[in-house]
């Protein structure tokens, strides 16, 4: 292998590179997500020859199941909440028959990325039994402080109850054996046994979310 | 492809920067084996962050083990220093401990594709250990074109193995096995990411 090739190889590898961050710095990782309707195509049943179209049919795959994850730790040792009069978990689960909670701290993109599908969760089944407790486990020190939470809360429009885990304490607990992911939700049903539980910010993670929420409290 | 760009989307964020600082400071500080640092410290770092979302690496940064770590990190950047070829045990050595390293500390902010294959990690090993090496490769990928830079662009090697960028390096490791030591490094990130986006 000539030297002359291994630069190429190595100018190649860097131009490349750097277009890569290029990209994603000017958004080109916008792509769209799944979808979430099944979709066959058949041959469409013509005599004429020359219609050579196909149909496109939705078919609804039935729904499997919404399995039982486990059952739900509880919050403890929380500095307060925001947003509700509530002072715990269990008072909150007690007034709903559904209860998502979301691990997230307002430092994190991917934490924001899904405040808008939360938003429509909570404007569309908040009063129906379900509620959405976001646990404020901070990753930084300035994260931390309750003013920036407040402030933040506002600017992002995080209406729903907040329990605040500064020592991450609860962010641990629940989340077991040495690791710890940002965000993450749940689904609690009455019964206190989890129902749903994903990590991060996809749109189809969060459509999930919608249709699992909504079967629950069909099924109530 | 979206996994690698998901990886290098996260660059820009506090979480991934507690994992690509150690990452560049290692390559400026490895000044004959720069590539070989890079890739190994990718591989460990891959390694660790799936055994991790795996349950298969439950070691909590604590206690006993938070001056291991910070010895590990400080271990990490003189083996890089002392590497004379790119194919010597210290360079593998030095990329793979503090891979390993970032790997074990890292507490990543979570995407889409991210999500996907930390979900996914039970059931379908050998593929979620795949994407999780094509999402790093995006997240370390400014510390591999440092590595590669002088390769591809001959006239940087002078300004790269200047003894000064070398101290650059040096000092970053040394800040960052003094701050693990006291359990004040992703605060240090937090501040950093925070005085960048105020501004």
């Amino acid at each position: 292998m000539s030297l002359s090739f291994v630069r190429y190889l190595a100018l190649g590898v860097l131009v490349a590179g750097v277009a890569a961050i290029a990209w994603t710095t000017l958004g080109g990782d916008e792509a769209g997500d799944v979808a979430v309707t099944t979709t066959t195509t058949v041959p469409d049943a013509t005599d004429d020859p020359d219609v050579t179209a196909s149909t496109v049919v939705a078919t609804t795959v039935p729904p499997e199941p919404i399995e039982v994850l486990g059952t739900a730790d509880t919050l403890t040792n929380l500095d307060g909440w925001l947003n509700t009069d509530a002072t715990s978990l269990e008072e909150i689960r007690a007034a709903n028959q559904l209860t998502v909670v979301q691990f997230w701290t307002f430092g994190c993109r991917n934490c924001k990325n899904t405040l808008d599908a939360l938003g429509r969760l909570y404007t569309d089944f908040r009063g129906q039994g379900m509620e959405i407790v976001g646990v404020h486990s901070p990753e930084f020190s300035y994260e931390a402080d309750v003013d920036n939470i407040i402030e933040a809360a506002a600017g992002l429009g995080v209406v729903w109850p907040i329990a605040l885990d500064t020592d991450k304490r609860n962010f641990h607990r629940w989340q077991e054996g040495n690791i710890g992911y940002w965000p993450r939700v749940y689904v609690i049903d009455g019964d206190n046994q989890i129902r749903f539980d994903r990590k991060g910010d996809g749109r189809a993670t969060y459509e999930q979310l919608y249709e699992t929420v909504e079967r629950l409290l069909a099924e109530v | 492809m979206a996994t690698f760009l998901e990886g290098v989307g996260s660059i820009g964020v506090a979480c991934t920067l507690a994992a690509l600082v150690p990452a560049a400071a290692l390559v400026l500080v490895a000044r004959k084996a720069r590539l070989t640092v890079a890739l190994w410290y990718l591989v460990g770092a891959t390694l660790l962050t799936w055994a991790r979302a795996g349950g298969h690496w439950q070691v909590e940064l604590s206690g006993a083990m938070v001056p291991v770590a910070a010895a590990l990190a400080a271990g990490a950047f003189v083996l890089a220093w002392w590497a004379r070829k790119p194919a010597s045990l210290a360079a593998t050595g030095s990329g793979v401990v503090a891979g390993a390293l970032a790997g074990w500390l890292w507490r990543p902010c979570v995407g889409r594709r991210l999500g996907d294959i930390l979900d996914d990690v039970d059931t379908e090993a050998a593929r979620t250990l795949g994407l999780m090496l094509v999402y790093m490769a995006g997240a370390l990928l400014p510390a591999v074109l440092l590595a590669v830079l002088p390769h591809a662009v001959p006239a940087t090697r002078r300004l790269l193995d200047r003894l000064l960028v070398a101290a650059v390096g040096a000092t970053v490791g040394a800040a960052y096995a003094a701050t693990l030591a006291t359990g004040r490094y992703d605060d240090i990130v937090g501040e950093l990411y925070r005085i960048a986006t105020d501004s």
